[in-house]
């Protein structure tokens, strides 16, 4: 049985609550959490917190809700921000048209009241009955190969087909999450849901493709509708023969199994059905992944022309078996699973003669000595102890089993399902350092290189994790492995420790988190964490990207500028209301931000302006007063001219108390000049008079 | 221009040397000669013009404002008797009687006198003026420094140009 990865944040059905039922504030986040309306939508439903509704999902908490105007039944799947839901794609689910998927009725952001925590609601129809399968472990009955192939295969294509439509993979096709519909002697299957989860977590590894059954839960990844056909596929054998493997098979035998003998006769063994569904199965269980059906084979199928499927190619077996741990392993795909369950003996078998022997003697696949050449030549040169022998494990790893996940220390990852395994980690506190590893030591380009049918988007992966690499390496808020974290999972809200009550998706209720955290007293400077900096700048870049530096400054003026700017900038852009507690919080500690300016006056006129704010929640108001771009570059152009004045006046009246205190005779020279100038102007004067008395003859 | 400097120094280094035959010729022989042609008018002038005389010896300043001052008033005063010299022909023994008549001594002396006077109070008024201004512009110079630290803070007083380290910005950085 799979173990619960989310068992932490699964709720107790709270039996005692104070507010008995809750209602869904869905798209609209400015409306508060108890909203009585579903806005944008018209409808009335509640959500009855005292009715669990149990079987249904082993991950996420399940209520009873019910539409208020037209009383009908419905299925409340409550998802925390660990569970990382499928929100993007809830507008395409909503639009669908088929019966035969569990309807999405609204969806939204819901306050659990006993908690204190939000989650996301995803209110679907009730389901027709219960699932298909009760229990993991549960028996089921055989079903009629007719009923199978002409009443629930078509149900479920029809689904598949709007899938393939919409772009979507349901990731969550097993029997435990189906239901029987039966009108009369009409049976049709309905699909469960499939957004309050990432893709495949819930998914057991009897449903998974075994390169994908490998890799850890979280870190899948979103497959394709080949995987949505595989698990299909599986049901299908399963409900044909009324064999449930899982009963007594644990969840490493089953990936032996499907090593060894294969998926097809994991489900069927060796009983023989009719040639139509024998040929539907053989295609969508081939192990081999570029032979398996897709969705235009099964078509095909489906209208009546008959395919024949390609035999899968044999697993690597050897001709004398490798012991490893007490244990016999002819596969070689085996050996490599057994060996990432026991990495510490693995490096000791890996590095030693005895393995390399084995493997020589045994499989003469070019492509895999090639690979296993290349990672030996890769290492030639480095002890493999420490980290140095666990990136070599890894690249062996790949090197054995191409299209395995990435086996690094104790984790399993698929490159796709690399974002969700990040995010899934921060999201419930485990040690993320792995994931720096991996992209550190460009695992991702060793497994990207050794693939021996390259996926089409290869250099696409390729460049998108070249990019998060050198993001890693960046210190700066906004960077590092939270960025990462959302842009290798695009459908992570904020993981902020800050948030941690919160489900915040969007910018929108990103600013209206912060503003219940600044009314309950428990939001500080600074207000963004390295998590908020990061989903805002993948999430939305235009609000936080002119900002960065501003926001990432050591000081704490020009952090508190960012601050506003960034959440004005959401403000604006989101229309979201006013943030009075907010706004009154960063007023607060504007101080350092007005006493900036030199202008004393201008600093009381700020001083005014920002105190005239308090309680507006107006962030463009409070940014126009605290930054007025014009008003400080003038502040600043008027202060240089008041240096260059203070300068010049001390200058001068040093200048001049040195003159009268140094020199006695201060003003005496003038004083000499002026009375030699007066005595000139009378001399010459009465000289004057003197000589035209003279020639004047008088 | 350092070498022109140097050029125009030499005939100066020149003269500080010695006194060549020139200027011993400009500044002695030719007034000399002057001085004996016009023998009455060197008469009058130098008794009359005595004033000045030791007003030049006494004045220790640079340009020598006393004797400028007084010698033009004092040659004011001594040109009366000059022109009374020439009104009544241009000899010696009339020389020696206007030079020796006290009326002339006293117009003559009198007006150095008023040199002196003139340069005495006008020299210590107008120093007393221009140190009284001094003083009210150190103190407004004082009083516009306060307006400034008050408008613009502490940090005005620092080197122009550099906002960044001023007080404002490590208050805003506390």
């Amino acid at each position: 049985m799979t173990e619960n990865p989310l068992h932490d944040d699964v709720i107790a059905p709270e039996t005692e609550t104070e507010t008995p039922e809750a209602d869904v504030s869905s798209s609209n986040e400015t409306a508060p959490p108890h909203s009585e309306e579903m806005a944008g939508l018209g409808t009335h439903i509640v959500i009855d917190f005292n009715a669990p509704l149990e079987g249904y999902s082993d991950f996420n908490p399940v209520f009873r809700a019910f539409n208020k105007e037209t009383r009908m039944d419905l299925m409340a799947v409550l998802a925390p921000p660990s569970s990382l839901p499928r929100i993007n794609f809830i507008q395409s689910f909503k639009f669908m048209q088929s019966r035969n998927v569990l309807r999405l009725v609204d969806s939204g952001v819901v306050d659990l009241p006993a908690q204190g925590r939000e989650y996301w609601a995803f209110i679907y129809e009730m389901p027709p009955g219960p699932p298909m399968l009760t229990a993991w472990d549960a028996s089921i009955k055989p079903m009629p190969e007719h009923i199978l192939l002409n009443q629930l295969l078509p149900s479920i294509f029809e689904v598949l087909k709007e899938f393939n439509v919409s772009d979507i993979v349901h990731g969550s096709i097993n029997l435990r999450n189906m239901y029987l519909s039966k009108i009369g002697e009409e049976h049709t299957a309905v699909l469960g849901e499939c957004l309050s989860i990432a893709p495949s977590v819930t998914q057991h590894v009897l449903f998974e493709p075994v390169e994908r059954a490998m890799a850890e839960p979280q870190a899948r990844g979103l497959g394709t509708a080949k995987d949505d056909l595989y698990a299909i596929g599986i049901c299908i054998g399963m409900l044909a023969r009324g064999v449930n493997p899982i009963a007594n098979m644990s969840e490493d035998e089953i990936i032996k199994a499907k090593i060894e003998g294969g998926s097809y006769a994991l489900v069927i063994g060796q009983e023989r059905l009719s040639a139509g569904i024998t040929e539907f199965l053989r295609g969508v269980l081939n192990d081999e992944p570029s032979q398996r059906w897709d969705f235009e084979d099964v078509a095909k199928w489906v209208d009546g022309r008959r395919l024949s499927p390609r035999q899968p190619l044999s697993q690597l077996k050897a001709a004398r078996p490798f012991s490893f741990r007490d244990k016999k392993y002819w596969y070689l795909r085996n050996l490599v699973y057994g060996f990432s369950r026991h990495e510490s003996d693995a490096l000791t078998a890996l590095t030693g003669s005895k393995f390399m022997n084995w493997f020589e003697r045994n499989f003469d696949d070019k492509n895999l000595v090639a690979n296993v050449e290349t990672v030996k030549d890769r290492n030639k040169s480095v002890a493999k102890v420490g980290s140095a022998g666990e990136r070599y494990m890894a690249e062996m790893f790949v090197a054995l089993d191409p299209s395995g996940p990435i086996r690094f220390k104790t984790r399993a990852i698929g490159l796709r399902g690399f974002g969700n395994a990040l995010a899934y980690a921060y999201a419930t506190g485990q040690d993320v350092q792995i994931f720096a590893q991996i992209l550190n030591y460009q695992l991702y380009v060793i497994w990207l290189s050794m693939q021996l049918n390259v996926p089409p988007d290869a250099a696409l992966l390729a460049s998108n994790f070249d990019r998060c690499r050198q993001f890693l390496n960046q210190k700066l808020g906004g960077y590092g492995l939270e960025r990462v974290a959302y842009m290798r999972s695009e459908h992570a809200a904020c993981l902020s420790p800050k948030l941690s009550r919160f489900f915040v998706h969007d910018c929108k209720h990103l600013i209206n988190s912060l503003e219940k955290l600044a009314a309950a007293g428990q939001l500080d400077l600074p207000i963004f964490d390295r998590h908020m900096i990061a989903f805002l700048s993948v999430r939305n870049p235009k609000t936080i990207d002119p900002h960065l530096s501003l926001v990432n400054a050591n000081s704490k003026v020009f952090q508190l500028l960012g601050t506003v700017k960034t959440l004005a900038a959401i403000q604006k852009s989101t229309k979201v209301g006013a943030v009075p507690h907010l706004g009154d919080l960063l007023i607060k500690n504007s101080k350092p931000a007005i006493e900036r300016v030199y202008d004393r006056r201008l600093k009381e006129s700020m001083h005014k302006k920002v105190a005239a704010l308090k309680g507006s929640g107006d962030m463009g108001a409070l940014l126009e007063a605290l930054d007025n771009e014009k008003m400080i570059q003038n502040d600043a152009r008027k202060f240089v001219g008041a240096q260059a004045e203070y300068a010049a006046i001390e200058s001068e009246g040093i200048q001049l108390v040195y003159a009268l205190q140094k020199k006695k005779d201060y003003g005496q020279q003038k004083g000499r000049q002026l009375a030699m100038l007066m005595a000139m102007v009378v001399g010459f004067i009465a000289l004057m008079i003197n000589t035209i008395t003279y020639f004047a003859g008088l | 221009m350092a070498k022109d400097k140097k050029k125009k120094e030499k005939p100066n280094d020149n003269e500080s040397g010695g006194l060549s035959t020139l200027s011993i010729l400009r500044a002695v022989v030719l007034p000399l000669l002057v001085a004996i042609v016009f023998l009455p008018s060197t008469i009058v002038l130098s008794v009359l013009m005595l004033p000045t005389l030791v007003a030049a010896v006494m004045d220790a300043n640079k340009p020598k404002t006393l004797a400028l001052t007084i010698g033009a008033l004092n040659l004011a005063g001594a040109s009366t008797a000059w022109f009374e010299l020439l009104r009544q022909g241009h000899r010696i023994a009339i020389a020696q009687e206007i030079a020796m008549d006290p009326q002339n001594v006293f117009i003559s002396y009198g007006a150095a006198f008023v040199g002196w006077f003139l340069y005495m109070n006008v020299t210590a008024l107008v120093a007393k003026v221009i140190s009284r201004r001094a003083g009210m512009r150190i103190r407004s110079i004082d009083k516009r420094q306060n307006e400034l630290k008050d408008i613009w803070g502490p940090s005005v007083a620092s080197r122009p140009g550099k906002p960044g380290s001023s007080q404002n910005s490590d208050e805003a950085e506390a």
